[in-house]
């Protein structure tokens, strides 16, 4: 359903969509304001690239770095705007299974030449393939400014899910370690829907036991503020 | 030294100018305290230009300092940090833009890091969608607490400077960011110099 406006007034939403992503590829996909984008992983360790581009101007696409400006923050979390690069809010985090992201590192090129294909191949014309968000990298970004790169820890069916607030084109490419295309192995899910329920059940948010314990050792018997702490679900009927 | 251009740029405005490789850059902060939004292309190919983004990717941090060399968006080295006063520089924060003023604090119309940058480069046939992010010069971003962005004034004296070297034949611009609502340049834009020449410059 669209979203609850004064003025409930609004075509429908466009159709639901699940789109592969094979690895070592990249896929696009047109949303519209109110419904919800979502990442999932399908194997573990999988990591995602996220691009967009509004459908009014292919000049404002989806900016990481303004992202971080207007967030006053290094790192992607719950609620955070995803902003352009005229610092409007295109996607909202809304979801998140894992919470560990990305928001400073470049695409590798492999990437970049997918998007670019991928979006040629659907028809548009964009000025620039951007930076992307890196969803299920996790950097550890230090106080002395060292960004270090870890192993992602996403499991596989790790989702994370947006609502969009400008309507869009979005890019999504599943980078594969060995740089090989290997289009029978989708690695990656692009979810459309317009209802949150439509969705699966998301896995349990995932704990970084190590960092837990590391937390817990260093409080000496506190209880550590463990930010990814299951929280309860506001409960609704699935069909 | 044989210097090639000596520029001073207004605080909140921009200049543009060029290096042969193996030229020094020497950017001097005049009055202190004041952050200069760098970009650079290279003279061949301006769809090559020094990335921080990608800068961040081979240093493995946000941060750059003396001794680093900076890549470009295809991942080569362009610039060397060969002398830096300072140690204390952004890689992160896009150049500010009619709308960082327009939506983030209500000002149309202010001027910007963005326009004054592109202004200094367009006549190359520079589009303003291929402007490159801005490695900002004496802009003091520490990260605080739980990975928070900290907004504070850079440590930059009066005289103080960094030194490139030029490791391609390069052109780009310098604007002295003119934020003047939040912390970033002491709330006060003032000049920068830019002094191209073969050897850093010491005056």
């Amino acid at each position: 359903m669209p979203l609850l406006m004064v003025d409930p007034a609004r075509d429908p939403l466009p159709p639901e969509a699940d789109v592969p992503v094979p690895r070592g590829g990249a896929v696009t996909v047109e949303v519209r304001q109110g419904q919800l984008l979502s990442i999932e992983t399908v194997v573990p360790g999988q990591v995602a690239e996220l691009f967009a581009w509004t459908i009014a101007d292919a000049g404002e696409w989806l900016s990481p770095h303004h992202t971080r400006v207007f967030g006053g923050t290094f790192e992607l979390r719950m609620g955070t705007r995803l902003v352009t690069n005229r610092r409007r809010p295109i996607l909202v985090v809304g979801r998140d299974s894992l919470r560990h992201h990305d928001l400073l590192l470049p695409a590798s090129e492999a990437s970049v030449a997918a998007v670019a294909a991928a979006v040629a191949r659907a028809g548009f014309v964009v000025p620039r393939i951007p930076d992307p968000i890196n969803l299920f990298l996790e950097t550890q970004l230090h106080p002395d400014g060292r960004i270090e790169v870890r192993p992602s820890p996403a499991r596989a069916g790790d989702r994370w899910t947006t609502r969009v607030l400008l309507d869009a084109v979005v890019a999504v490419a599943a980078p594969s370690p060995s740089l090989a295309n290997d289009a029978d192995h989708s690695v990656v899910t692009v979810r459309v829907r317009n209802e949150v329920t439509a969705l699966p059940v998301d896995l349990p948010v995932w704990i970084d036991e190590g960092a837990a314990r590391t937390a817990a050792s260093a409080t000496a018997g506190i209880s550590p503020p463990i930010e990814s702490a299951i929280v309860p679900r506001k409960r609704h009927d699935r069909r | 030294m044989r210097v090639r251009s000596d520029l001073v740029v207004a605080g909140g405005f921009g200049g543009g100018w060029e290096a042969k490789a193996g030229e020094f850059v020497t950017v001097v902060d005049l009055e202190g305290e004041q952050t200069g939004d760098f970009i650079a292309f290279l003279a061949q190919d301006p769809e090559e230009w020094l990335s921080p983004v990608h800068c961040r990717e081979a240093l493995r941090s946000i941060f750059v300092r003396a001794g680093d060399q900076l890549v470009s968006n295809r991942r080569r080295p362009v610039l060397e940090i060969v002398r830096d006063d300072v140690g204390v520089h952004d890689a992160t924060i896009p150049a500010c833009d009619p709308t960082r003023y327009a939506v983030e604090f209500g000002v149309p119309g202010h001027r910007n890091c963005l326009e004054n940058l592109w202004a200094a480069v367009r006549e190359r046939g520079v589009a303003i969608e291929r402007m490159p992010e801005p490695l900002n010069l004496f802009q003091n971003t520490p990260v605080v607490g739980d990975g928070r962005i900290g907004l504070t004034d850079p440590v930059s004296r009066p005289g103080q400077r960094i030194v490139l070297r030029a490791l391609a034949d390069l052109f780009g611009s310098l604007s002295p960011c003119p934020q003047d609502i939040i912390p970033g340049n002491g709330l006060r834009p003032t000049p920068m110099r830019a002094v191209v020449g073969d050897g850093p410059f010491e005056g």
